[in-house]
């Protein structure tokens, strides 16, 4: 199916932890047709800003105007994850599949809800987060394949690298609604864990990622989680991942994790020949497949293809992907 | 309603605005798919003989300060494709498809003229001799004005079809090489490509490009742009097709009246895929308030100030 490109309205925000932003959205064209795993292209700036932004077009050329200016709002649109779907039409799908919906019960049902969670990061983000119920976010979506969500048995083991735990709540929710066992390792600092488009500097200022409030979440669906902090375990979520395999042998488990490329690379050793599917970040342009822009090379057979992480990922077999050449 | 129709050699648009090469690939994966029809045209991805498989990953795209770097270096399915699964599907867009063609050689670009002169559904051929991000032909086409002329007369001998060679802003003389190419039988000049262009992390001491350098696009190049187009319009008989970080309606205003017959939007469209429409409306909107019958009337109307002769020879 096409993206639908749509602006919907901002129904409620909160800021969580260590500078992280939940915004719910009522999405008529976009959430009810979004699954776990796929992400939703986001004009950052509001309509004033990049009205604003067009009238000062070119001018970063000169120099001096640009040191007087702050910096030029974001151009390019921003990949975020889908982080919850709720509301009437999800529930109504739900409940054609014949699987029982789960709410978060502070959210009003009437919308077709879409829910974000980012970290402020930078010009972008920091814009988005500025945005107040009442006011209208410009998307283009569900972009992307999601996770593919079989009929398998085994439990479900969620890794997580810092804010990549937000596309795994969506998927927490869906696995739990198909009657999987699920826990959830959530690491919440890891000195490597740069997203896309972050300042290193900024990325180190983060010496908490407040990331506490999703044991709530996970909690509310009945998935098990584990906070993996380096002050609290003094170790990384993927240390903490391998002794959690080894001590659990006996139990046959398929993974999913997002995170940064080096937990991500970490994560599918651990993994060995387990069942391991992984949510991959690129900086984008188009976001639907168009530009080739995002793309990450993937095994197929003995060949190695470039594939776009926004068409035809963001969510690839882990063990295809080469991450080696990844930086 | 103002006339916005537009010929560019034996191509007639409905309106003046292009959807640029590279940008929506070959339009089916457009999330507003009626702003497709409504265009000019629409420019498909560079297409060359064989398939290319692009730059190596890491970052292709980076955004900087109102613009955008990309190093894709010229992923595309190649011309077979092109022609058994892209083109059938892209003509039922129901717009002028402009087909790009980028060879590294006289011989590519000749032989792909050939494969496509068959087939039905193109409009014109824009000539992508200006792409910053391929080792062999690409820019290095077009930063001399002999060696794009000999191109474009080697190319010219194979089809009847609208050539515009496309050009890049990295040239010396601009002027001469759209000089070149019109001496040589180009239907019209599209320009400019993306200026060659670079960024930094600080921490790492690496090019955030993959590829380490890049082309740059977007709004932060249109002033430059809009003087190029403004150079060539100068130096050619022929229509000029002007791009270079269009946002807005008043922006391909601009180049209109810089000399620009007609224009593209690229990078704007990754911003918002309904700008382009919007940017038709508003040259409408423009041409009725300012009382003018024809957007033709307005093409290279610019007035350049008196004084400004006494500053630039």
């Amino acid at each position: 199916m096409r993206p639908a490109h749509e602006r919907t309205l901002v129904i409620h925000k909160e800021r969580v932890g260590n500078n992280h932003v939940r915004l719910l959205l009522d999405s008529r064209s976009v959430a009810p047709w979004a699954r776990p795993g796929q992400f939703v292209h986001v004009l950052c700036p509001s309509e004033s800003q990049l009205q604003w932004m067009a009238k000062q077009k070119g001018r970063v050329l000169l120099a001096g105007e640009m040191l007087a200016q702050t910096a030029p709002l974001p151009l390019l649109r921003r990949p975020l994850s889908v982080y919850r779907l709720c509301g009437q039409q999800y529930m109504a799908r739900r409940l054609r599949e014949q699987v029982a919906p789960v709410e978060a019960p502070a959210y009003p049902r009437q919308c077709n809800g879409l829910e974000l969670l980012f970290r402020v990061v930078g010009p972008g983000t920091q814009a988005l987060a500025d945005r107040n119920p009442g006011e209208t976010v410009d998307l283009l979506g569900p972009l992307g394949n999601g996770f593919t969500i079989g009929p398998s048995t085994e439990q479900a083991l969620l890794v997580a690298g810092g804010i990549g735990v937000a596309p795994l709540l969506a998927l927490a929710q869906e696995l739990r609604l198909r009657g999987r066992q699920v826990t959830a390792l959530v690491g919440a600092l890891d000195s490597k864990s740069i997203p896309m488009g972050v300042d290193p500097q900024v990325d180190r200022s983060f010496s908490d990622l407040g990331l506490e409030f999703m044991l709530r979440e996970f909690d509310q669906i009945g998935v098990r989680s584990v906070l993996v902090s380096e002050q609290e375990h003094g170790m990384l979520v993927t240390e903490y991942l391998g002794r959690f395999l080894e001590e659990n042998r006996g139990t046959r488990y398929e993974l999913f994790a997002c995170g940064p490329k080096g937990m991500l690379a970490e994560v599918t050793r651990l993994a060995g020949r387990r069942p391991c599917q992984v949510l991959l970040e690129e900086r984008m342009a188009c976001g639907v497949g168009a530009c080739r822009g995002c793309v990450v090379k993937v095994r197929n057979g003995r060949k190695a293809h470039f594939r776009s992480v926004c068409k035809e990922g963001p969510v690839f077999r882990a063990q295809d992907v080469i991450w080696d050449e990844l930086d | 309603m103002p006339d916005l129709s537009v010929t560019i050699g034996g191509m007639t648009m409905a309106n003046p605005v292009m959807l640029a090469s590279g940008i929506i690939g070959y339009g089916l994966d457009y999330p507003d798919q009626g702003v497709l029809s409504r265009m000019g045209a629409v420019v498909l991805k560079s297409t060359t003989l064989q398939p290319r498989v692009g730059n190596e990953p890491g970052a292709r795209v980076v955004e900087t300060p109102a613009g955008m770097l990309n190093s894709i270096g010229l992923e595309n399915p190649g011309v077979q494709e092109l022609i058994s699964k892209k083109l059938p599907e892209a003509r039922r867009l129901g717009t002028n498809l402009v087909a790009s063609l980028a060879g590294e050689s006289e011989e590519e670009f000749e032989a792909l003229v050939k494969m496509l002169e068959p087939e039905p559904g193109i409009a014109a051929i824009e000539l992508n001799i200006s792409c910053p991000n391929v080792k062999a032909g690409g820019m290095a086409f077009g930063l001399d004005p002999q060696v794009a002329g000999g191109l474009v007369r080697r190319v010219r001998q194979h089809t009847r079809r609208t050539l515009i060679p496309k050009l890049t802003p990295n040239a010396a003389d601009l002027p001469a090489v759209a000089r070149a190419c019109e001496e040589a039988g180009a239907d019209a000049i599209a320009l400019i490509n993306t200026f060659s262009g670079m960024a930094i992390d600080v921490r790492s001491r690496r090019p955030k490009l993959g590829a380490n350098f890049g082309g740059l696009s977007g709004p932060a190049i249109k002033p430059a742009a809009l003087l190029r187009v403004y150079q060539v319009a100068q130096a050619v008989q022929v229509p000029v097709v002007g791009m270079g970080g269009i946002w807005d309606a008043e922006d391909a205003l601009e180049f209109i009246i810089a000399g620009a017959s007609a224009v593209e939007v690229g990078t704007a469209v990754f911003v918002d895929p309904r700008r382009p429409l919007d940017i038709v409306h508003g040259i409408s909107a423009f041409l009725a308030d300012e009382k003018i019958a024809s957007v033709r009337e307005l093409v290279g109307t610019v007035r350049l100030n008196e004084a400004g002769e006494k500053c630039f020879p």
